[in-house]
């Protein structure tokens, strides 16, 4: 009874966390231009991240091995360097991007200056995280997170098309023009990348160690990370269905952290916008701490210092001023005035190309058998890994002409 | 020494001038200005309506309204330092169209907390959209 009561807060909290400011516009904006024609894309990011983050997990139970260590090992230093290098700076941007979409759903709660509220509101964090352990960090922010499971309620009553979603699910290569179809590639790209973004599974690996996790758990890993991200996708497919249902037919392309809300409770009155909001504002919270711990993961893990969130503070120093300057570096980005989701674009592009360099470690190992033992891929994983490192490699490739076309 | 910092002060200058010229705007982009003005009316036209039935709290109509008069102004700004390239006409018909735009949802802003003030606004932002769908559809 207490194994299934920890799967199930286990997968509860990783469907509550599952969405990130990321996703909430991109997959909004992807609705409103193309209506449910994006809905493969979702579907295959969903797979991969089940794929990738049950590997991770199994990895870091058997090896006792996180992802950047064995980016270190797999890659060699200067290939490793760079890597941490490009994530951290990808976790600094999303931070950063992260940080300004809370301000801007608490200014639009409260009302009170937005940028008092970005100050306030990273202070809040770094106090929280640094007194929470590990599981509270994370059981906090996922479960709060569910209430976004008001957008899915919305996207129901709407009435979509279910048999336009399940056609959504083929790709449509021919759009009217070569512009539109650019467009429909970019979007298909940012939708990939935004589910498969880096610091989930390295939030993901660390955690696994952070608590303990034996090979008793290796069930629960899976249950989780399939679960978790299927559920968790099942409201991104409602993300797509609101853009395409709310804006699309008026001709709105939703630019604004506000307008995708205001879909999100569109069919109900003001409580259901408050709750909407603050299922977004505890989506978007808890991608900031992950953003911010998991750079002090990364740069703890390539170069072997100590770290750990439960651990207390003073025997883990580097891995404690790591964390708390990313939020501060990220905090001054957002002060520039940069719009969040200027920073949510380049992140998602950047994050595109860089990930390759993530997965690849992380498929060697898990098909290892001296490394992973009785634990190893199955072949027919490593056929799946395979496949979607190619695709992912493809992605990555096709974001920088995308990105600089947009 | 003096020759190369005089070159390097000629390049400078000659940078500066060239990019204080008018940026030209393509078909392209002023096809681009056209939709997201449209865009921008048809989204001020749905946050009223959800404000004229009190579906947004008045915070949240205050802020998103203010989100949305500075994404306006920046492309107004945008068009207003920019000239069309041949083609690409009606530019300055735009940027008045957005201008009437900001000032419609100024009044709105004004009227948050009364939703029978909102009748005004409501049906010029609508007169903007429909001006603008036409011109849309005459591309």
């Amino acid at each position: 009874m207490k194994k299934l009561l920890g799967i199930a807060l286990g997968i509860m909290t990783a469907l509550g966390g599952f969405v990130d400011l990321g996703q909430i516009v991109f997959t909004t904006q992807a609705g409103a231009l193309f209506g449910y024609q994006l809905t493969w894309a979702i579907v295959l990011g969903t797979t991969a991240i089940i794929v990738y983050m049950e590997m991770c997990g199994r990895i870091a139970v058997v090896a006792k091995e996180p992802v950047f260590a064995l980016l270190r090992t797999q890659l060699g230093f200067r290939l490793g360097l760079a890597t941490l290098i490009a994530s951290n700076l990808l976790n600094l941007i999303t931070c950063a991007a992260e940080l300004g979409g809370v301000a801007i759903i608490l200014h639009l709660l409260t009302g009170w200056p937005e940028k008092l509220l970005l100050i306030g509101a990273t202070l809040c964090l770094a106090i929280a995280v640094f007194l929470l352990r590990f599981e509270w960090i994370e059981r906090t922010f996922g479960l709060t997170g569910l209430l976004m499971i008001v957008f899915a309620v919305s996207a129901v009553m709407l009435h979509p098309d279910w048999n336009q979603l399940v056609r959504g699910l083929v790709p449509t290569f021919v759009q009217p023009e070569t512009k539109r179809s650019l467009l429909y590639a970019y979007f298909a790209v940012g939708i990939f990348s935004a589910m498969l973004m880096e610091y989930e599974v390295h939030f993901y690996s660390s955690g696994a160690i952070e608590e303990d996790w034996t090979s008793e758990d290796l069930g629960e890993n899976f249950m989780v990370a399939a679960l978790g991200s299927t559920l968790g996708s099942l409201l991104t497919i409602a993300l797509l269905i609101l853009g395409a249902l709310v804006f699309l037919p008026r001709h709105i392309f939703p630019d604004l952290l506000g307008t995708a809300t205001l879909a999100g409770a569109f069919p109900f009155a003001q409580k259901a916008l408050i709750v909407a909001s603050l299922g977004a504002l505890a989506c978007i919270t808890g991608a900031s701490v992950e953003t911010a711990l998991s750079g002090a993961y990364n740069v703890c893990q390539f170069f072997n210092f100590e770290w750990g969130k439960n651990r207390p503070a003073k025997s883990v120093p580097i891995y404690t001023f790591t964390w708390i300057g990313m939020f501060v570096l990220a905090l001054i980005v957002a002060l520039t005035g940069v719009r969040p989701l200027v920073l949510v674009d380049v992140s998602i592009i950047f994050g595109m190309v860089i990930m390759p360099f993530t997965y690849y470690p992380v498929l060697k190992v898990a098909a290892d058998k001296n490394v992973m033992g009785k634990h190893v891929n199955s072949k027919f994983d490593t056929m799946i890994g395979v496949a979607f490192l190619v695709l992912i490699t493809v992605a990555a490739i096709a974001a920088i002409p995308l990105g600089s076309l947009m | 020494m003096a020759k190369g910092f005089q070159a390097l002060l000629f390049t400078t200058l000659l940078l500066l001038i060239s990019c204080s010229h008018e940026k030209t705007r393509t078909q392209d982009e002023a096809r681009s200005d056209l939709i997201a003005s449209l865009s921008f009316a048809s989204e001020a036209e749905l946050l009223i309506d959800e404000m004229q039935q009190s579906c947004v709290t008045e915070h949240y109509a205050d802020g998103h309204l203010d989100y949305l008069i500075g994404e306006i102004e920046r492309l107004a700004k945008q068009i207003g330092e920019s000239s069309p390239e041949t083609g690409a006409q009606g530019l300055e018909h735009l940027r008045t169209e957005l201008q009437d735009l900001t000032k419609e949802l100024i009044t709105a802003r004004l009227n948050v907390d009364n939703p029978a003030g909102l009748a005004g606004p409501r049906a010029k932002v609508d007169e903007i959209r429909r001006s603008l769908q036409r011109a849309q559809s005459s591309l």
